[in-house]
Protein backbone atom coordinates (compact mmCIF):
# COMPACT_ATOMS: atom_id res chain seq x y z
CA UNK A 1 0.00 0.00 0.00
CA UNK A 2 2.97 2.30 0.03
CA UNK A 3 2.24 3.37 -3.56
CA UNK A 4 -1.11 4.63 -2.41
CA UNK A 5 -0.10 5.88 0.97
CA UNK A 6 -1.96 5.15 4.17
CA UNK A 7 -5.48 6.52 3.93
CA UNK A 8 -4.52 8.97 1.20
CA UNK A 9 -6.07 6.79 -1.46
CA UNK A 10 -9.47 7.30 0.11
CA UNK A 11 -9.17 11.01 -0.72
CA UNK A 12 -9.06 10.05 -4.38
CA UNK A 13 -12.42 8.34 -4.25
CA UNK A 14 -14.23 10.25 -1.50
CA UNK A 15 -17.97 10.60 -2.03
CA UNK A 16 -19.83 13.81 -1.31
CA UNK A 17 -22.59 14.95 0.98
CA UNK A 18 -25.17 17.00 -0.89
CA UNK A 19 -27.18 19.73 0.77
CA UNK A 20 -30.32 17.70 -0.05
CA UNK A 21 -28.96 14.62 1.73
CA UNK A 22 -28.02 16.77 4.70
CA UNK A 23 -31.58 18.10 5.00
CA UNK A 24 -33.12 14.61 4.67
CA UNK A 25 -30.77 13.30 7.35
CA UNK A 26 -31.66 16.09 9.77
CA UNK A 27 -35.33 15.31 9.21
CA UNK A 28 -34.66 11.68 10.14
CA UNK A 29 -33.25 12.81 13.48
CA UNK A 30 -36.25 14.91 14.56
CA UNK A 31 -39.38 13.04 15.67
CA UNK A 32 -42.39 14.06 13.59
CA UNK A 33 -40.51 16.37 11.23
CA UNK A 34 -42.35 17.17 8.02
CA UNK A 35 -40.44 16.87 4.74
CA UNK A 36 -41.48 17.94 1.25
CA UNK A 37 -39.59 17.92 -2.02
CA UNK A 38 -40.19 19.64 -5.33
CA UNK A 39 -38.47 20.39 -8.61
CA UNK A 40 -38.63 24.01 -9.72
CA UNK A 41 -38.26 24.94 -13.39
CA UNK A 42 -35.51 27.48 -12.80
CA UNK A 43 -31.73 27.20 -12.45
CA UNK A 44 -30.31 26.70 -8.97
CA UNK A 45 -28.65 30.11 -8.75
CA UNK A 46 -31.91 31.92 -9.43
CA UNK A 47 -33.98 29.72 -7.13
CA UNK A 48 -31.55 30.09 -4.27
CA UNK A 49 -31.11 33.83 -4.68
CA UNK A 50 -34.86 34.40 -4.64
CA UNK A 51 -35.71 31.97 -1.85
CA UNK A 52 -33.09 33.50 0.42
CA UNK A 53 -34.47 37.00 0.01
CA UNK A 54 -36.28 36.03 3.19
CA UNK A 55 -38.14 39.27 3.79
CA UNK A 56 -39.95 38.83 0.46
CA UNK A 57 -39.98 35.09 -0.13
CA UNK A 58 -41.18 33.72 3.21
CA UNK A 59 -44.23 35.96 3.74
CA UNK A 60 -45.23 35.30 0.12
CA UNK A 61 -44.95 31.52 0.43
CA UNK A 62 -45.87 30.77 4.05
CA UNK A 63 -49.41 31.58 5.15
CA UNK A 64 -48.35 31.49 8.79
CA UNK A 65 -45.86 34.32 8.31
CA UNK A 66 -47.26 37.79 7.85
CA UNK A 67 -44.01 39.69 8.08
CA UNK A 68 -40.31 38.95 8.45
CA UNK A 69 -37.35 41.16 9.29
CA UNK A 70 -33.63 40.43 9.03
CA UNK A 71 -32.05 41.85 12.18
CA UNK A 72 -28.41 40.91 11.74
CA UNK A 73 -26.11 39.32 9.16
CA UNK A 74 -22.59 38.11 9.79
CA UNK A 75 -20.19 36.34 7.42
CA UNK A 76 -18.48 33.33 8.99
CA UNK A 77 -16.22 32.54 6.01
CA UNK A 78 -16.38 29.86 3.32
CA UNK A 79 -19.66 31.32 2.09
CA UNK A 80 -21.39 30.68 5.42
CA UNK A 81 -23.51 33.42 7.01
CA UNK A 82 -25.13 33.67 10.41
CA UNK A 83 -28.36 35.63 10.32
CA UNK A 84 -30.80 36.62 13.02
CA UNK A 85 -34.32 37.32 11.92
CA UNK A 86 -37.74 37.93 13.41
CA UNK A 87 -40.99 36.62 11.96
CA UNK A 88 -44.54 37.59 12.85
CA UNK A 89 -47.66 35.55 12.22
CA UNK A 90 -50.60 37.36 10.58
CA UNK A 91 -52.02 37.72 14.11
CA UNK A 92 -48.85 39.37 15.35
CA UNK A 93 -47.22 36.52 17.30
CA UNK A 94 -43.45 36.91 17.12
CA UNK A 95 -40.64 34.38 16.89
CA UNK A 96 -36.90 34.94 16.53
CA UNK A 97 -34.71 32.63 14.46
CA UNK A 98 -30.99 31.95 14.34
CA UNK A 99 -30.08 31.10 10.78
CA UNK A 100 -27.09 29.30 9.29
CA UNK A 101 -27.02 30.07 5.57
CA UNK A 102 -24.72 28.37 3.07
CA UNK A 103 -24.93 28.02 -0.69
CA UNK A 104 -27.82 25.59 -1.14
CA UNK A 105 -28.50 25.07 2.55
CA UNK A 106 -30.28 27.03 5.26
CA UNK A 107 -31.18 26.06 8.80
CA UNK A 108 -33.53 28.42 10.65
CA UNK A 109 -33.81 27.54 14.30
CA UNK A 110 -36.36 29.13 16.59
CA UNK A 111 -37.52 28.14 20.07
CA UNK A 112 -40.77 26.65 18.83
CA UNK A 113 -40.12 25.97 15.17
CA UNK A 114 -37.29 24.91 12.87
CA UNK A 115 -37.09 25.16 9.10
CA UNK A 116 -34.41 23.57 6.91
CA UNK A 117 -34.19 24.56 3.25
CA UNK A 118 -31.90 22.83 0.76
CA UNK A 119 -31.52 23.08 -2.99
CA UNK A 120 -29.27 21.70 -5.71
CA UNK A 121 -29.28 21.56 -9.50
CA UNK A 122 -31.33 18.64 -10.77
CA UNK A 123 -28.90 15.96 -12.01
CA UNK A 124 -28.68 16.05 -15.79
CA UNK A 125 -30.92 19.10 -16.05
CA UNK A 126 -29.19 22.28 -14.80
CA UNK A 127 -32.16 24.40 -15.88
CA UNK A 128 -34.15 22.88 -13.02
CA UNK A 129 -33.62 22.79 -9.27
CA UNK A 130 -34.49 20.12 -6.73
CA UNK A 131 -35.66 21.55 -3.45
CA UNK A 132 -36.13 19.94 -0.03
CA UNK A 133 -37.77 21.61 2.94
CA UNK A 134 -38.02 20.30 6.49
CA UNK A 135 -40.20 21.74 9.25
CA UNK A 136 -40.08 20.62 12.85
CA UNK A 137 -41.21 21.50 16.35
CA UNK A 138 -39.45 20.53 19.60
CA UNK A 139 -39.02 16.77 19.83
CA UNK A 140 -41.57 16.19 22.61
CA UNK A 141 -44.32 17.71 20.43
CA UNK A 142 -43.17 16.24 17.14
CA UNK A 143 -45.17 13.03 17.01
CA UNK A 144 -48.34 14.78 18.14
CA UNK A 145 -48.06 17.44 15.47
CA UNK A 146 -46.58 15.29 12.70
CA UNK A 147 -49.69 15.29 10.46
CA UNK A 148 -49.96 19.07 10.77
CA UNK A 149 -46.26 19.52 9.96
CA UNK A 150 -46.52 17.32 6.87
CA UNK A 151 -49.42 19.38 5.57
CA UNK A 152 -47.74 22.66 6.43
CA UNK A 153 -44.44 21.87 4.75
CA UNK A 154 -46.18 20.67 1.60
CA UNK A 155 -48.14 23.91 1.50
CA UNK A 156 -44.99 25.97 1.93
CA UNK A 157 -43.16 24.19 -0.88
CA UNK A 158 -46.14 24.85 -3.15
CA UNK A 159 -46.11 28.44 -1.92
CA UNK A 160 -42.48 28.84 -2.95
CA UNK A 161 -43.36 27.44 -6.38
CA UNK A 162 -46.05 30.13 -6.77
CA UNK A 163 -43.67 32.79 -5.55
CA UNK A 164 -40.96 31.73 -8.00
CA UNK A 165 -43.45 31.75 -10.89
CA UNK A 166 -44.83 35.15 -10.00
CA UNK A 167 -41.69 37.16 -9.43
CA UNK B 1 -6.70 9.63 10.58
CA UNK B 2 -8.67 11.81 12.92
CA UNK B 3 -12.24 10.84 12.16
CA UNK B 4 -13.70 14.23 12.83
CA UNK B 5 -11.00 16.56 11.54
CA UNK B 6 -9.18 19.37 13.26
CA UNK B 7 -12.14 21.74 13.32
CA UNK B 8 -14.29 19.50 15.50
CA UNK B 9 -12.54 18.40 18.70
CA UNK B 10 -13.98 15.24 20.18
CA UNK B 11 -15.32 17.10 23.20
CA UNK B 12 -17.38 19.33 20.96
CA UNK B 13 -18.60 16.33 18.99
CA UNK B 14 -19.73 14.65 22.17
CA UNK B 15 -21.69 17.76 23.11
CA UNK B 16 -23.33 17.64 19.69
CA UNK B 17 -24.30 14.02 20.33
CA UNK B 18 -26.04 14.85 23.61
CA UNK B 19 -27.93 17.76 22.04
CA UNK B 20 -28.74 15.74 18.92
CA UNK B 21 -30.25 13.03 21.11
CA UNK B 22 -32.67 15.67 22.37
CA UNK B 23 -33.63 16.42 18.76
CA UNK B 24 -31.79 19.75 18.55
CA UNK B 25 -31.69 20.52 14.79
CA UNK B 26 -28.54 22.66 14.95
CA UNK B 27 -26.71 19.89 16.83
CA UNK B 28 -27.90 17.29 14.32
CA UNK B 29 -26.48 19.45 11.55
CA UNK B 30 -23.23 20.08 13.42
CA UNK B 31 -22.84 16.34 13.90
CA UNK B 32 -23.34 15.73 10.18
CA UNK B 33 -20.72 18.34 9.32
CA UNK B 34 -18.26 16.90 11.83
CA UNK B 35 -18.69 13.35 10.57
CA UNK B 36 -18.85 14.15 6.85
CA UNK B 37 -15.08 14.03 6.07
CA UNK B 38 -14.84 10.52 7.52
CA UNK B 39 -18.13 9.15 6.17
CA UNK B 40 -17.54 10.44 2.64
CA UNK B 41 -14.14 8.67 2.55
CA UNK B 42 -15.48 5.36 3.83
CA UNK B 43 -18.51 5.39 1.54
CA UNK B 44 -16.59 6.56 -1.51
CA UNK B 45 -13.87 3.94 -1.12
CA UNK B 46 -16.34 1.08 -0.72
CA UNK B 47 -19.36 2.09 -2.80
CA UNK B 48 -17.45 4.04 -5.49
CA UNK B 49 -20.04 5.43 -7.94
CA UNK B 50 -22.83 4.76 -5.43
CA UNK B 51 -20.88 6.56 -2.72
CA UNK B 52 -23.14 9.60 -2.53
CA UNK B 53 -26.17 7.36 -1.98
CA UNK B 54 -24.31 5.50 0.74
CA UNK B 55 -23.41 8.79 2.44
CA UNK B 56 -27.06 9.83 2.54
CA UNK B 57 -28.23 6.43 3.81
CA UNK B 58 -25.51 6.46 6.46
CA UNK B 59 -26.49 9.86 7.82
CA UNK B 60 -30.18 9.01 7.79
CA UNK B 61 -29.45 5.84 9.79
CA UNK B 62 -27.10 7.64 12.18
CA UNK B 63 -29.44 10.51 12.97
CA UNK B 64 -32.59 8.36 13.08
CA UNK B 65 -30.96 6.11 15.68
CA UNK B 66 -28.79 8.62 17.52
CA UNK B 67 -30.89 8.26 20.69
CA UNK B 68 -29.81 4.60 20.92
CA UNK B 69 -26.16 5.60 21.33
CA UNK B 70 -25.63 5.42 25.10
CA UNK B 71 -22.04 6.62 25.25
CA UNK B 72 -20.87 9.48 22.98
CA UNK B 73 -17.32 8.10 23.14
CA UNK B 74 -18.58 5.11 21.15
CA UNK B 75 -19.73 7.39 18.31
CA UNK B 76 -16.85 6.73 15.93
CA UNK B 77 -17.10 2.95 16.08
CA UNK B 78 -20.87 3.08 15.78
CA UNK B 79 -20.76 5.40 12.76
CA UNK B 80 -18.02 3.28 11.18
CA UNK B 81 -20.18 0.17 11.44
CA UNK B 82 -23.17 1.93 9.85
CA UNK B 83 -21.11 3.54 7.09
CA UNK B 84 -19.45 0.26 6.10
CA UNK B 85 -22.79 -1.57 6.12
CA UNK B 86 -24.53 1.08 4.01
CA UNK B 87 -21.61 1.37 1.60
CA UNK B 88 -21.41 -2.38 1.00
CA UNK B 89 -25.18 -2.47 0.57
CA UNK B 90 -25.07 0.41 -1.95
CA UNK B 91 -22.19 -1.17 -3.85
CA UNK B 92 -24.02 -4.47 -4.09
CA UNK B 93 -26.96 -2.75 -5.72
CA UNK B 94 -24.75 -1.94 -8.67
CA UNK B 95 -21.95 -4.47 -8.37
CA UNK B 96 -20.91 -6.24 -11.53
CA UNK B 97 -20.47 -9.89 -10.55
CA UNK B 98 -16.90 -11.08 -10.77
CA UNK B 99 -16.27 -14.31 -12.63
CA UNK B 100 -15.10 -16.11 -9.53
CA UNK B 101 -17.15 -14.49 -6.80
CA UNK B 102 -14.88 -12.80 -4.29
CA UNK B 103 -11.72 -14.05 -5.94
CA UNK B 104 -9.72 -11.67 -8.09
CA UNK B 105 -8.42 -14.07 -10.67
CA UNK B 106 -6.68 -13.55 -13.97
CA UNK B 107 -5.81 -10.15 -15.42
CA UNK B 108 -7.44 -7.15 -13.77
CA UNK B 109 -9.92 -5.34 -16.00
CA UNK B 110 -8.81 -2.18 -17.78
CA UNK B 111 -6.02 -1.07 -15.49
CA UNK B 112 -3.93 0.69 -18.10
CA UNK B 113 -4.27 3.84 -16.09
CA UNK B 114 -2.02 2.50 -13.37
CA UNK B 115 -2.57 5.40 -11.03
CA UNK B 116 -6.34 5.39 -11.36
CA UNK B 117 -7.28 4.41 -7.86
CA UNK B 118 -10.95 4.25 -8.69
CA UNK B 119 -10.38 1.78 -11.50
CA UNK B 120 -8.17 -0.32 -9.26
CA UNK B 121 -10.75 -0.37 -6.49
CA UNK B 122 -13.52 -1.14 -8.93
CA UNK B 123 -11.78 -4.39 -9.73
CA UNK B 124 -12.40 -5.54 -6.16
CA UNK B 125 -15.68 -6.71 -4.68
CA UNK B 126 -17.19 -4.36 -2.07
CA UNK B 127 -16.34 -6.73 0.78
CA UNK B 128 -12.62 -6.48 -0.05
CA UNK B 129 -12.84 -2.70 -0.34
CA UNK B 130 -14.46 -2.63 3.10
CA UNK B 131 -11.54 -4.55 4.59
CA UNK B 132 -9.08 -2.16 2.97
CA UNK B 133 -10.91 0.82 4.44
CA UNK B 134 -11.06 -0.65 7.93
CA UNK B 135 -7.38 -1.64 7.93
CA UNK B 136 -5.82 1.23 5.98
CA UNK B 137 -8.09 4.18 6.74
CA UNK B 138 -9.06 3.33 10.31
CA UNK B 139 -6.02 1.21 11.16
CA UNK B 140 -8.22 -1.40 12.86
CA UNK B 141 -6.62 -4.68 13.96
CA UNK B 142 -7.90 -7.68 12.06
CA UNK B 143 -9.99 -8.87 14.98
CA UNK B 144 -11.86 -5.55 15.17
CA UNK B 145 -12.31 -5.39 11.41
CA UNK B 146 -13.77 -8.89 11.57
CA UNK B 147 -16.20 -7.75 14.27
CA UNK B 148 -17.36 -4.76 12.20
CA UNK B 149 -17.95 -6.96 9.16
CA UNK B 150 -19.38 -9.89 11.14
CA UNK B 151 -16.99 -12.35 9.50
CA UNK B 152 -14.24 -14.60 10.94
CA UNK B 153 -10.80 -13.09 11.38
CA UNK B 154 -9.39 -15.49 8.81
CA UNK B 155 -11.78 -14.10 6.22
CA UNK B 156 -10.51 -10.59 6.91
CA UNK B 157 -6.93 -11.79 6.46
CA UNK B 158 -7.62 -13.50 3.16
CA UNK B 159 -9.70 -10.62 1.80
CA UNK B 160 -7.03 -8.13 2.81
CA UNK B 161 -4.30 -10.22 1.21
CA UNK B 162 -6.21 -10.49 -2.06
CA UNK B 163 -7.20 -6.82 -2.06
CA UNK B 164 -3.69 -5.55 -1.41
CA UNK B 165 -2.22 -7.90 -4.00
CA UNK B 166 -4.72 -6.76 -6.60
CA UNK B 167 -4.14 -3.10 -5.86
CA UNK B 168 -0.39 -3.54 -5.88
CA UNK B 169 -0.56 -5.16 -9.28
CA UNK B 170 -2.85 -2.43 -10.52
CA UNK B 171 -0.70 0.41 -9.28
CA UNK B 172 2.74 -0.90 -10.15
Amino acid sequence: MTALGRARWTDEVAASLSTLARARAIAAGIPGAGVAEAVYDLPFSEVWRRLTEFERSVPNADRLVGRLRVDHREALGDGVERIRLTAWTPLGLRQRFDVRLEPGFCLMGGRAYTVVMAAAPEPGDPARTRYVQVEAVPAHLGRLLAPLLRATVRGDVRGFARYLRSS
Amino acid sequence: MEPFGAVSPLGAVHEHVRAAQRGDPAALDALVRALAPYVTRVCGAIALDRGDDAVQETFIAVLRNIRQLREPAALHGWVRRIAVREAVRAARREAVPLPNGFEVAGPLPDLDAALDVRAALASLPPEQRAVLVLRDLDGLPEAQAAAVLSVPEGTVKSRLHRARAALRRALE
